[in-house]
């Protein structure tokens, strides 16, 4: 069965599929024709090929039965590093199948540990060096520890160039059979900022909303797709209406279950992008700083929350 | 038996409570027609509000139909009665068509309607809203603890009669009589000592004497030994002082409270906004926010001893930064945070369950499923045509409730029809090859065959944890479960 969500159907089965990253995927192909890897660290911000790399590398070492020596953990998801340990352990312990030379372990995310955890990895992928591979990705190369760049090679992904994206978008389009504009195209690779998985899944929930796909379109989806409620959360509170803005705040934590980081997070981008005062953006960002680092030390995320609303709405009624 | 029930009153006449009230709700069923309000009772708990809905039916005649509002799959039911009994004329037993007079009335009584979803479109608010203005043609009382808690236009729509706390002269009546019955000799000052404690609550004087007499032929004081009940008017006292006083002894009572800082900071949170505004607020803000730092503290490392600065800080810390003296009077809420964990958390652990799908088949831990791709999937499921959705569900693994949680129940059927009527499901090219997966289906099969059984627990223990007022988990312990 075809997998008709796109971010899927379009996952590159090769590493000549992948897009927007000419550099790396050299380097990656010169490894399949000798037939091995080191270590390898993927680093870049999200949507930029990470996965999709470590899979069509995969692919391409083992041929079909790749999944039978590849395996992908998530380290923000598995519940400590003996977890990963455990699993790294029970996969590594067999021999690879078939003609593979080894196994490949992807773990994903591996900036989400602690050094002390990523100490441990370290050790872990010593041990089973002779059989399997690690592939770490992370967002940032600075937050994994030294000992662990110096084993890997480390490859740096880069935002998916905007003309890269548009021939990739204009040829999804061609397959699925739909027009879009040239507004529409802009506007998606505005809305992705160099994240093929946003700019996908928008053009897919434009191609189900509508026949033409033109910028507005495009908005559209992106703001009823994504949780544009922060938006509306912070000009809540920043015009004084502390108990609504409250209240999106429980519905958001409740309901979609989103946590106190998850809203700081969000928080942090939505200021930063908003159109106030630069001046006031230093203001909220720093006291944001404050929120978020309590968060961290164990604070109660509603009533951090709270006293941030109160600082928001504040603010307002001194303006006025 | 529980004697809360046995001794519930069967007629009008046996329900102790004010006067006017009871009278109020007499002439609103003597001349009930299909054009009055619904009846709103509304009052504190151990009041008498169920109590004399039920006796009022009895003594009339009418047939009862008793729901909890706030339970979402009781709304079925609501709604199938709305069909027949409530908006039919009354079909007689022998299947003849009678007119609403001559027919049995059918009482409904909604219990617990402060809790309703205010948002949802199934059950909420809006739904019991849509519902009163078809003007149902079968009486229909709803009761309430904090009638506030719903939105004017609802208690617009009801005619609200108010329910107050019961004195210990009414409670001390209610037990003697009781006592009798049971042939118990009960010394009246030990009733009094119940009643008292019961705060106006008579169903808990009644389950406290129980639990001090039954079996015995003599109630002497020194027999009441009963814990002392935590009332929410202590609670709601205590911050009485906290918003509206600068009497510090307030620390001191605080610390009374059966209410560990944990919950009474929440207390505080909730209802900080209803009495300080504007700078007051961004001050009493800073003070209970330095407070949770040290609950924090404690949670981390288990410092008990810092609780006494938080609770300093929530109390006397809160109170003093106030730049006047507040008076009047507040209707102080309970925190809304322990509500709405309680009757969300279903749809937290199904939606915990819909992002490891998507999680492991679209290679996303469950942070960034939630955040870059549960909306993608939920609009497309829901706007594709059905054909590309139903496939988009079968590549996820779906369930039907998983469905039913992301689209609804109507789109989830026609997708789960289309999924079975032509075979689709997953081809398993990229399922793990370890341990991980069989794990999992060794779960699912637990899983399943514990279903049944927990499920049946969980409603027992829920109904039990709620009679209690038994605090939920808060919202750290969420964010942990949640993405463990």
């Amino acid at each position: 069965m075809i997998a008709e969500i796109w971010v899927e159907k379009y996952r590159p089965k090769t590493l000549d599929e992948v897009v927007g990253q000419e550099e790396v995927v050299q380097r990656l192909k010169s490894y399949v024709e000798r037939k091995n890897i080191p270590h390898l660290l993927f680093a870049g911000p999200p949507g930029t090929g990470k996965t999709a790399s470590a899979i069509a590398l995969a692919r391409d070492l083992f041929g079909e039965n790749w999944r039978d020596n590849f395996v992908e953990m998530n380290a923000s998801d598995e519940r400590g590093i003996d977890v990963v340990r455990h699993k790294i352990k029970e996969f590594a312990r067999t021999a690879p199948i078939g003609d593979a030379p080894f196994k490949i372990i992807f773990l994903d995310e591996a900036d989400a540990l602690t050094a002390d955890a990523q100490a441990a990895l370290r050790r872990t992928m010593e041990m089973y060096s002779k059989t399997c591979r690690f592939i770490l990705s992370c967002n940032y190369v600075s937050r994994i520890i030294e000992p662990i760049q110096s084993r890997c090679a480390v490859f740096k992904f880069r935002p998916i160039p905007a003309e890269a994206m548009k021939k990739r978008l204009l040829e999804i389009c061609k397959k699925e059979n739909i027009k879009i504009a040239d507004d529409g195209l802009e506007a998606l690779i505005y809305i992705a900022n160099g994240d093929f998985r946003k700019a996908i899944n928008a053009l897919q929930g434009a191609a189900a909303f509508g026949e033409v796909i033109d910028a507005e379109a495009i908005y559209q989806i992106t703001a009823t797709a994504r949780p544009e409620e922060l938006a509306k959360l912070l000009n809540l509170a920043l015009s004084g209406n502390f108990m609504e803005a409250r209240e999106m705040l429980d519905k958001m934590m409740i309901e979609y279950g989103m946590s106190g980081e998850d809203i700081v997070s969000q928080l942090f981008r939505e200021i930063v992008s908003s159109t106030m005062d630069e001046k006031m953006k230093v203001l909220l960002i720093d006291k944001l700083g404050e929120i978020d680092f309590r968060l961290t030390e164990g604070a109660h995320e509603r009533i951090q929350l709270d006293a941030y609303l109160a600082y928001l709405s504040t603010l307002s009624k001194k303006k006025v | 038996m529980l004697w809360v029930e046995k001794y519930r009153p069967k007629t009008i006449k046996e329900v102790v409570g004010e006067k006017n009230v009871v009278e109020k709700v007499i002439a609103w069923a003597k001349g009930w027609s299909a054009k009055k309000k619904p009846l709103l009772l509304a009052g504190p708990p151990g009041t008498g509000k169920t109590s004399l809905a039920l006796a009022l039916a009895n003594t009339l005649g009418w047939e009862v139909v008793e729901l909890n509002a706030s339970d979402q799959r009781n709304w079925q039911i609501i709604q199938k009665i709305v069909g027949e009994g409530a908006f039919n004329e009354t079909i007689s037993d022998e299947g003849a068509f009678l007119s609403t007079n001559e027919g049995k009335l059918k009482l409904i009584i909604l219990d617990e309607v402060d809790n309703i979803h205010k948002k949802e479109d199934i059950g909420g608010e809006r739904a019991l809203i849509n519902l009163i203005k078809r003007k149902p043609r079968q009486p229909l009382i709803l009761i309430a603890n904090e009638p506030y808690n719903l939105s004017a236009e609802l208690r617009n729509l009801c005619e609200m009669v108010v329910f107050k706390r019961l004195n210990t002269r009414q409670i001390v009546k209610v037990l003697e009589k009781i006592c009798v019955a049971e042939g118990i000799k009960a010394d009246k000052k030990a009733l009094e000592a119940i009643a008292k404690n019961s705060g106006g609550d008579l169903r808990a004087a009644i389950n406290d004497l129980q639990a001090v007499a039954e079996g015995k032929y003599e109630l002497r004081l020194k027999d009441v030994v009963i814990a002392k009940r935590t009332q929410e008017t202590d609670v709601f006292k205590v911050m009485q002082k906290v918003f509206k006083s600068y009497n510090p002894a307030v620390y001191n009572e605080a610390m009374l409270l059966d209410e560990s800082p944990e919950d009474f900071i929440d207390w505080i949170d909730e209802n900080l906004p209803l009495e300080y505004k504007g700078v007051d607020l961004l001050k009493g803000y800073l003070v209970l926010s330095r407070a949770d730092i040290f609950l924090g503290r404690v949670r981390r490392r288990q410092f008990y001893r810092l609780w006494r600065y938080a609770s300093y800080l929530m109390t006397v810390g809160v109170q003093q930064v106030k730049s006047e003296r507040k008076g009047g009077w507040t209707k102080y809420r309970r925190p809304s945070m322990w509500q709405m964990l309680f009757y969300t958390r279903g749809k937290r652990e199904r939606l915990k369950k819909v992002l490891a799908k998507i999680s492991k088949y679209s290679h996303l831990s469950t942070k960034k499923a939630l955040a870059e791709m549960l909306f993608t999937v939920k609009f497309l499921l829901i706007n594709e045509e059905i054909e590309k959705a139903a496939k988009i569900a079968a590549f996820y693994d779906f369930s039907v409730e998983d469905l039913n949680f992301l689209v609804g129940e109507e789109r989830a059927k026609e997708l789960e029809d289309f999924i079975k009527k032509h075979n689709l499901h997953r081809v398993d090219e990229s399922v793990d090859v370890f341990d991980a997966f069989t794990i999992e289906k060794k779960e699912e099969k637990k899983e399943k065959k514990e279903k049944k059984k927990s499920k049946e627990k969980e409603e027992k223990d829920e109904e039990k944890s709620k009679k209690k007022g038994k605090k939920r988990k808060k919202s750290k312990d969420l964010t942990l479960d949640f993405f463990s």
